[in-house]
């Protein structure tokens, strides 16, 4: 429901910035992914990102999955990751946060490019904030040159967001935030720091973990992390954190 | 893997170090996801998506695990869904998309009785997958390997010997 009422507040300001069409976030046929996620489905529509391209695909007869657009990416960009917040996309490149908006959503159009170093970097967002997480990939010619960080954007005015907080990380993938709780796959730990104040976060609590955290979805209190060893759960409240399963 | 008759072939490498794919035959792959019928243990984990009750868990290029998350305190691995070379995956109106290699496919699936029946595929709707060096080496381009195969995967070689 918090999460609704955040689509709601965040829907409010962009319609402030902007004039948005369509209405399929709140789709209950569809399921939640993680900050990693590649695909994600909004109303009659698959969304797909890979190496360089935001793909759509019509899905409207569950039978057939026709492409509707295949939008390519500057030369030197890997996307990474999608992340759908009410009509908008927010896609994580090697050289920046794509936002696309889906007021044609068989055909995604090109918002804005906040660039930074060349990184690796999923997007949350959650109200009027984007967390985007950059990372060093020493084996990985198209991002060994970036920093380790997490950067909060404020994206008040859609077209022109803005960085308003910077934070040194060790070595950051996926992200998940709910609420006043922001969760960071960093390096071998989980850390967990109190997004309360957008502006100025504070580190919680950092779990170090048995494996390398990768992908993590923080929903209704549980906070779900998959690792190199298995799929850990969390449930957490307040300032209050703990484990309650592991499977391998 | 046996399954899978994946061809595993080296024959290429850059400084005695690097990354070799795993190779299934076209005809194969279009008749490779299926339902295993009973739970896996999970070795590499990648992306997770929530889907009412259930976690689905990528097992890097080898498919998605099925895990009744009823209880977030016993979580359940129900079943695992072969999808040779998948590495996402999203839900819509009881369809899972998932990334088969190249082939973007729709699993019709009833997570309660645990039913998967294939029914859409586009071909080729993806790039292929690189390596985790983030690229496919020239001796494995399409021109050069066994016509009609697509990579499902990548395997350490230094790993391998």
């Amino acid at each position: 429901m918090k999460k609704i009422l955040m689509l709601l507040a965040l829907t409010g300001l962009i319609f402030s910035c902007e004039t948005l069409g369509g209405d399929s976030s709140n789709d209950s046929s569809t399921g939640t992914g993680g900050s990693m996620a590649r695909f994600t489905c909004i109303g009659d529509y698959l969304y797909t990102v890979d190496e360089s391209y935001l793909q759509t695909f019509d899905i409207s007869d569950s039978t057939k999955i026709i492409r509707t657009s295949r939008i390519q990416a500057n030369w030197n960009n890997r996307i990474e990751t999608i992340f759908p917040v009410d009509s908008l996309l927010f896609l994580g490149s090697t050289s920046g946060m794509y936002i696309y908006n889906l007021k044609d959503p068989a055909t995604p159009k090109f918002v804005y490019l906040y660039t930074h170093v060349v990184s690796c970097d999923p997007v949350v967002v959650q109200g009027k904030y984007a967390y985007v997480t950059l990372r060093t990939e020493h084996d990985n010619w198209s991002c060994n040159r970036g920093l380790d960080q997490l950067e909060v954007l404020d994206l008040s005015r859609i077209n022109a967001p803005r960085n308003v907080g910077t934070y040194p990380m060790v070595n950051p993938r996926g992200l998940g935030i709910d609420g006043a709780h922001l969760f960071i796959c960093d390096g071998m730990d989980l850390l967990v720091m109190d997004a309360t104040d957008p502006l100025d976060l504070k580190e919680l609590k950092r779990i170090e973990l048995d494996g390398t955290p990768y992908d993590v979805i923080a929903k209704n209190g549980i906070l779900t992390l998959s690792y190199s060893s298995g799929l850990k759960q969390y449930a957490y409240s307040n300032d209050t954190i703990q484990e309650i399963s592991t499977i391998y | 893997m046996l399954l899978f008759s994946i061809l595993l072939f080296s024959g290429f490498s850059y400084n005695g170090v690097g990354y070799i794919p795993m190779l299934m035959d076209r005809s194969e792959l279009e008749v490779s996801v299926q339902l295993v019928g009973s739970a896996l243990p999970i070795r590499n984990p990648g992306r997770i998506y929530i889907f009412q009750n259930w976690l689905l868990l990528v097992e890097q290029y080898k498919g998605i695990h099925l895990i009744d998350n009823t209880d977030p305190a016993n979580p359940v691995r129900r079943d695992f869904l072969r999808v040779p070379g998948c590495q996402s995956m999203a839900v819509r109106n009881g369809v899972l998309y998932v990334d088969n290699a190249v082939d973007l496919v729709g699993v019709k699936i009833d997570i309660n009785t645990l039913q998967a029946l294939e029914i859409a595929r586009n071909r080729k709707a993806l790039p292929e997958i690189n390596s985790p060096d983030g690229y496919i080496p020239w001796g494995f381009s399409r021109a050069n390997r066994p016509a009609n195969t697509e990579i499902v995967g990548w395997t350490n070689k230094t790993a391998e010997l």
